[in-house]
């Protein structure tokens, strides 16, 4: 069985994300450049598809994992007491906050618009 | 320097010198201060130190060995970390000027001298000795030439410090990440075929922040007056814990 800490777990968890996220990227790219022109017909019947459906789900939780632990990184570099004194811990606390809401949101509100 | 040159033969330098004296200065200050600099030949940082020192005796910096070897006179040159000693100023001087800073990152005892108890700390956590279990041999550990190679590029680390105080990383957590040269040394006993606690060192840097706070700058390896390469240490000792199995 792998031993994996927190750090190697995350840095695995990060990477695979990050290659999902391109990888759909890509494949939506390559729906734009095949499709000749895309209205809003074309683009409702891609979202008909059960596949790309879940393929954008898949995406949209890559990006919520991707976007949580990346800015996680950057909170508990720059928002710190180091920085901010005493006002370091609410200034991280209330970063996080903003960020689990804006992830929420996007998360809810991909879901309705997919299913 | 010693021998008396010729005017003819000089040329003017400004340096601008970090300069604080926490006994004297309610705060750090930059002092100009310009000296003659020889024309025929390429003086280091470390010479143009002394001179300027001539006129400012209490400016302070560390120094020892003056070739490359002890790491004592890390500093921050027009910039850029490096030793003083080896860094002629054909390589840094820009518009006749040399701007010269402590170490970033670390608390500054006085002028260019900076307090290194932090950087010192993270070395120790890594253990940087052989740690072996076995019976000692009758003689002496011995490797293959090959397992001997594995250490070249890790192993001629003077620890000055120029790495980890070029390293992002380290300013904003030198408590919790280990930082350039102390990875470089993890590694070096990790790569060691006579070390015996690969396990327990890893086990170590398996949190969110000695090792994994690294985020590929490589300022380090910009920085390195010995030309080594931590970030390929850290991507090495990454590789090791993704892909070990128990």
């Amino acid at each position: 069985m792998s031993k994996l800490g927190s750090g190697t777990k995350d840095f695995i968890i990060i990477r695979v994300c990050a290659v999902l996220i391109l990888l759909y990227s890509i494949y939506l790219a390559a729906f734009f450049i095949s499709s000749n022109g895309v209205n809003f017909k074309v683009w409702s019947s891609f979202f008909q598809s059960p596949l790309n459906k879940i393929l954008t789900s898949a995406f949209f939780l890559a990006f919520a994992i991707h976007t949580w632990r990346g800015t996680w990184a950057i909170a508990s570099d720059y928002l710190t007491p180091k920085f901010f004194g005493n006002f370091g811990k609410y200034a991280y606390l209330t970063f996080r906050l903003f960020v689990a809401a804006v992830i929420a949101f996007v998360l809810t509100w991909s879901f309705f618009i997919i299913w | 320097m010693s021998q008396v040159i010729p005017v003819e033969q000089l040329k003017s330098l400004t340096m601008s010198i970090y300069r604080y004296d926490p006994s004297v200065d309610e705060k750090p200050y930059m002092q100009d201060i310009v000296i003659e600099v020889p024309t025929d030949k390429d003086i280091m940082v470390l010479d143009a130190l002394h001179l300027a020192k001539d006129q400012e005796p209490s400016l302070s910096y560390r120094r020892s060995c003056r070739e490359g070897v002890c790491g004592s006179d890390g500093m921050n040159i027009n910039g850029k970390n490096g030793l003083a000693c080896v860094t002629p100023l054909s390589e840094v001087v820009k518009r006749n000027k040399l701007t010269i800073r402590p170490m970033p990152g670390l608390p500054v005892v006085r002028d260019l001298i900076v307090d290194m108890k932090q950087f010192f700390d993270q070395l120790e956590k890594v253990k940087p000795y052989l740690i072996t279990n076995s019976d000692n041999p009758e003689i002496e550990r011995t490797q293959s030439p090959e397992e001997r190679e594995e250490l070249d590029g890790l192993y001629e680390c003077i620890l000055c410090g120029c790495c980890s105080t070029s390293c992002p990383s380290f300013w904003w957590n030198p408590d919790k990440f280990l930082g350039p040269a102390a990875l470089l040394q993890s590694w070096r006993f990790i790569a060691d075929s006579r070390d015996e606690a690969t396990e327990e060192r890893l086990d170590a840097l398996e949190d969110s922040f000695s090792l994994y706070r690294c985020h590929g700058i490589m300022n380090c390896v910009s920085v390195c007056p010995k030309g080594l390469n931590p970030t390929e240490a850290i991507s090495n000792i990454r590789n090791k814990l993704i892909n070990r199995e128990k």
